[in-house]
């Protein structure tokens, strides 16, 4: 696992009901992960608008990853449905839009799976570390 | 704008890889940040009552806490900041602990790191506004769908404890499916001697009113204030009229399938299911009815001593308001029929499910208790049980443990000995044996070694009628060989399977249910009453399969749950909903489609425009709405789109 | 022009005719000819005798549909009567699943459609102005004001979407103006895209930056879309919540395009309106046909073919299988 820090930027948002949870069950487990990630809090992850996580990039973030309940297992029994078409067409457009694909990815971390968390955020920001900062001049 | 910040150190949790001083140094640089201060154990007393010092001395607008989760401790610091009587919502906690110092090894890199968490949190709570929640009025009246054991059970504890409530049951009786059963696992009691004393207490309750005959047919308002109307299904019988006397059903000419003995017999067109139905009275089923077939017969009508048949009997609708509703509709047979060609498919006469055997069993069923043979109604002497029709079976899209087949079919297995003799051979067949409840191992082990039944562990692969017999092939995976076993009765474990019309009730109800139709529990373990939409709580097998003893235990749990909602005058709702600003609203209705709780309604105006606007009270926070609306125009209280974007501003400009 | 065009004509006046006279509605909306010769534009004829004004050549490009979406019928209760090509149909019927135009108050006259001529590619191929164009079967003859007259073939200056339509047939129509065309057989196409595609992220970027620099953020994609109808509560105009900041710049630009192709995901046919409307010529079809293209392929989905379907976006599937990790 990598130690070294501070050349990209990116985004975590995660749905307060399983992912965070998962998160802070990595951290009571002492699951060490990378520092380059800041995690923003939302009730659901059908709160999320994909334009916000295309705000992110347009704002500089080198990565954005969103991560929510696994379906079926959503809080307010929809939210993820909904949601995951949205981050679905936005995983497609990204690349199109000239951010790389490796730089966003939306995935489901139950509240019991703090393995899965540190191993999906390890994942995903070595992989953006790999790309390095962005130099976007669209988004 | 003034912001206190106080940084935990978590005695070393936090203060060994981050450094908590400098950081409240240099969060003291942050715009709007009056106070910061580093605190050994913040959430201690003396952590609190700092944190209300500095409010009250340095006169702070907005707190924020680093330190722990904000499920760890945001409400331990909401009521510190609202006793110094901050707003609790102007606080933010920032997670420093469990997604910082715990998770990182590097001091610098940490507290670098715990500084951008807590720059975010200061930008979040730069936008918080105060908020309230709301307060409704509480309607105590409550709804019990379904009149099964759980559903009697919800209604005579809430009855009790003094609130009214209705039950609204599909059939002509309550009772459900424990009313069908012979006697009951472990202690191999009479089913009836235990449930209608219940059904009679629930008839005879100053608070309960009983709706049999009917079903919910659309409910709207939300927790505290649903507004339900019930559809009361023709009977043909004036049931104010009728005193259950049974003269017509004994005179009725013509015949019809008898739900309620599983199909083991048939009824009268006319008919009282059982003879201590609950309540007592007869309704026709018209499709078997001559009157209603072939326009002639009227011998009810003529019969009735109280003059109640009503041939033109129309549904009625009535409206209930009620605070709560309880689902408790129970579960039905697993249709065994359609999926197990293998078994007979239903073409073997001697080969009958659990529930017909348990009709067999029973002194008032069909065949007055007398065990025989569905062919030649002779006495079996070899009978065998198959365990897990319909359960633990993928290829019958049945994956699921039906809980109860393992322990009726133990007890069934004991009567079957006490019915037929002791030198009946019983055989079952089975997979595993699942007997997890108090005494239900001890049972077991009875039927085993006291009643001398033959456990034999394999599944049956094919049933065949042979001379007269049926054959059982099936494998003994203990011993591993096959065995041929000429039966003369096949009783079949029918597991259990969703209600029928479960799927429709969800809808209606606005609750989640499971792809094999169950419905689905707000948390497995912490919430494993309640449904996702406030108000609404379920219990019994309707949730999943049960057994009597976890049905009851859970209805009284769920009443337990509905007292604890009603017990309040007024309701609190959590002040974290979607708000829509109306003069932005253009009225394309895409928050009404995507609500998973039908929280946003049309409201016109005084213009004769209309707008979304959404019930408070009804929305649950998870702001669907606000990611579909198209200008924007809803915000979700507590996380509106300006505290994102300033959260993410603060993460990516720093 | 061919016979099939000039009876779509008479067919439309007829119709129109026929429509206004019975009071069925209290106007109908199709092309008349502009101000220029290579210019058609939308005409909305309220007295019978106007009707000989109603054209169709292919230089019908306008989708009226748009003047039905909210706010714009005018008055909001009346009875229009409208002319839908194929693809414009497919954004009536994206508003009709909304329930955001009331189908009781429209008469819908569907016109079969052979194609659309890129009446930009055809003045930039003079460099005089344009003074007449004839249709003459498979040709258009050009003259220019110096004189010089010029025959090109119909099919070679068909607008892009229109050379591999997949729909020349209204999807939704109450009468006909003309005989149902063959309708295309296989998959949808989405054209023009391959070679953008192709490009490396860097590129792309940069391809966008220099489109998107030149955007002046006139609203114009977005006013003249049919299935865009916030109006003056576009979060595009919006400064709380700041979506989209006001610099005006490559970045802010594209991501207020951003806002528009979201916002209409799921609703969006291409119809190309948006293109066409752009003062600056930015490529938006790169945008909204690679969307529908990327949810065909993700969903099987295809905006406004069927009056019952829901939005994408206002509806799942639980069994949706998607590309999450």
């Amino acid at each position: 696992m990598t130690d070294s820090s501070g050349n990209v930027k990116i985004i975590a948002i995660v749905c307060n009901w399983c992912s965070y949870a998962g998160a802070d069950g990595a951290g009571t487990a002492r699951l060490k992960q990378p520092y380059d990630f800041r995690v923003m809090r939302v009730p659901c992850t059908g709160r999320v608008d994909p334009l916000l996580a295309l705000k992110a990039f347009e704002k500089g973030a080198d990565g954005v990853l969103i991560s929510g309940c696994h379906p079926g297992d959503c809080h307010y029994s929809e939210g993820n449905y909904y949601a995951r078409r949205k981050f679905e067409l936005l995983k497609r457009m990204l690349p199109h839009l000239g951010i790389e694909p490796e730089r966003y990815t939306y995935t489901w971390v139950s509240a019991s799976e703090a393995a899965r968390w540190q191993q999906v955020v390890t994942n995903f920001v070595t992989k953006v570390g790999e790309l390095g900062p962005r130099q976007g001049g669209a988004l | 704008m003034r912001i206190g910040v106080f940084i935990c150190h978590c005695g070393t949790n936090i203060a060994a890889t981050v450094d908590s001083h400098g950081l409240a140094e240099r969060a003291a640089e942050l715009k709007d940040v009056v106070h910061t201060e580093d605190v050994m154990y913040t959430c201690s007393e003396p952590g609190q009552a700092g944190i209300q010092r500095a409010i009250r001395e340095k006169g702070l607008t907005r707190v924020v806490v680093a330190a722990c989760s904000p499920q760890m401790h945001e409400v331990t610091f909401r009521r510190c900041v609202e006793d110094a009587g901050l707003n609790p919502h102007l606080f933010e906690m920032a997670n420093i602990r469990e997604h910082c110092s715990w998770i990182h090894d590097d001091k610098e890199l940490a507290t670098e790191k715990a500084y951008e968490i807590i720059k975010m949190a200061v930008a979040k709570v730069r936008t918080a506004e105060p908020l309230f929640p709301n307060e409704v009025d509480v309607n105590k009246d409550v709804l019990v769908i379904g009149g099964g054991v759980a559903g009697i059970q919800v209604a005579l504890d809430l009855a009790d404890a003094g609130l009214k409530v209705t039950i609204v049951e599909r059939e002509t009786t309550i009772g459900g499916t424990m009313a069908r059963l012979d006697k009951t696992f472990p202690t191999i009691d009479c089913s009836a001697c235990i449930l209608t004393p219940r059904m009679v207490d629930a008839a005879h309750h100053e608070n309960i009113t009983i709706m049999a005959y009917s079903e919910v047919d659309r409910v709207q308002g939300y927790v505290g204030n649903f507004v339900v109307d019930i559809k009361r299904k023709a009977a043909m019988v004036d049931w104010n009229r009728c005193i259950g006397c049974e003269l017509c059903v004994q005179k009725c000419p013509a015949r019809g399938p008898d739900y309620f003995n599983a199909g083991l017999a048939e009824t009268k067109a006319i008919y009282i299911p059982f003879p201590q139905a609950v309540p007592k009275r007869a309704a026709i089923q018209t499709d078997y009815c001559r009157w209603f077939q072939q326009g002639k017969c009227r011998v009810c009508s003529r019969v009735c001593p109280a003059n109640a048949i009503d041939y033109d009997q129309q549904d009625t609708y009535v409206q209930r308001k009620v605070g709560a509703i309880v689902v408790a509709t129970g579960m039905d047979v697993f249709p065994w029929e359609e999926y197990y060609p293998q078994y007979g498919g239903g073409r073997i006469p001697d080969v009958i499910s659990g529930l017909q055997y348990e009709r067999m069993l029973n002194a008032s069923g069909p065949t007055g208790g007398h065990v025989h043979r569905i062919s030649n109604h002779e006495e079996p002497k070899t009978v065998v049980f198959i365990q897990c029709v319909g359960s633990r079976d993928e290829a019958v899209g049945r994956p699921y443990c039906s809980s109860v087949c393992c322990m009726y079919t133990a007890k069934q297995a004991i009567l079957t000995k006490s019915h037929c003799g002791d030198d009946t051979d019983v055989y079952v067949f089975y997979i595993d044996i699942r007997a997890t409840g108090k005494g239900y191992e001890e049972f077991i082990k009875r039927a085993q070694s006291e009643f001398g039944v033959n456990y034999v562990r394999g599944r049956v692969s094919k049933l065949y009628e042979d001379n007269g017999k049926v054959m059982v092939r099936g494998m003994d995976t203990l011993l591993g060989h096959q065995v041929e076993i000429p039966a003369d009765l096949v009783i079949l474990a029918t597991g259990t399977t969703s209600a029928e019309g479960a799927p429709q009730l969800a809808q209606t109800l606005n609750i989640s249910y499971d792809e094999f139709g169950f419905f689905k529990e707000s948390h497995p373990k912490l919430r494993p009453v309640e449904t996702n939409t406030a108000g609404i709580f379920l219990a019994g097998a309707c949730q999943s399969p049960k057994d009597i003893p976890t049905s009851v235990a859970q209805a009284s749990g769920t009443a337990s749950k509905v007292l604890g909602l009603l017990a309040k005058d007024k309701l609190k709702t959590s002040p974290e909903v979607a708000v829509v600003d109306q003069s932005r609203c253009v009225g394309c209705w895409k928050c009404i489609d995507v609500c998973p709780f039908s929280a946003p309604e049309k409201q016109e105006l005084r213009d004769g425009t209309s707008r979304s606007h959404v019930i408070e009270t009804v929305c649950q926070g998870c702001g669907i709405c606000v990611a579909t609306c198209p200008v924007n125009c809803i915000s979700l209280k507590g996380f509106t789109t300006d505290s994102l974007i300033d959260q993410l501003e603060e993460a990516l400009l720093g | 022009m061919s016979g099939a065009e000039i009876a779509r004509q008479d067919r439309i006046r007829e119709l129109a005719r026929q429509a206004l006279t019975e009071g069925k509605v209290d106007y109908f909306i199709g092309w008349k000819a502009g101000h220029v010769p290579s210019e058609v534009i939308p005409a909305f004829v309220r007295n019978v005798d106007e009707c000989d004004m109603l054209l169709w050549n292919p230089l019908c490009h306008h989708n009226l549909t748009t003047f039905l979406k909210r706010k714009m019928p005018d008055p909001p209760d009346a009875r229009i009567g409208v002319c839908v090509k194929g693809c414009d149909s497919r954004t009536l019927v994206a508003l009709l699943q909304e329930t955001l135009v009331d189908k009781e108050r429209l008469y819908v006259v569907g016109v079969p459609c052979d194609g659309i001529i890129d009446r930009r590619r055809l003045e930039k191929a003079f460099s005089d102005e344009v003074i007449d164009i004839a249709f003459q079967g498979e040709q258009v003859v050009v003259t220019t004001r110096g004189g010089e007259t010029k025959e090109l073939a119909y099919e070679e200056l068909l607008l892009e979407q229109c050379a591999s339509c997949d729909f020349p047939n209204p999807r939704y129509y109450d009468d006909l103006a003309g005989e149902l065309l063959p309708q295309p057989e296989g998959p949808p196409r989405f054209p023009g895209l391959e070679e953008y595609e192709a490009l490396s992220a860097e590129e792309k970027d940069r391809v966008l930056a220099d489109a998107f620099a030149t955007c002046i953020r006139c609203f114009a994609c977005i006013h003249v879309c049919p299935v865009c109808y916030c109006w003056d509560q576009c979060v595009n105009r919006s400064r709380r919540p700041a979506l989209v900041g006001q610099k005006v710049a490559a970045k802010e630009n594209l991501m207020f395009q951003m806002v528009h192709m979201f916002h209409v995901a799921g609703r969006c046919p291409s119809c190309g309106a948006c293109d066409r409307s752009c003062p600056v010529e930015i490529p938006l079809y790169l945008l909204h046909r690679k969307m529908n293209k990327e949810l065909f392929e993700m969903l099987g989905f295809q905006a406004g073919l069927n009056v019952e379907d829901k939005p994408v976006f206002q509806t799942f599937n639980i069994d949706d299988a998607l590309g999450e990790q």
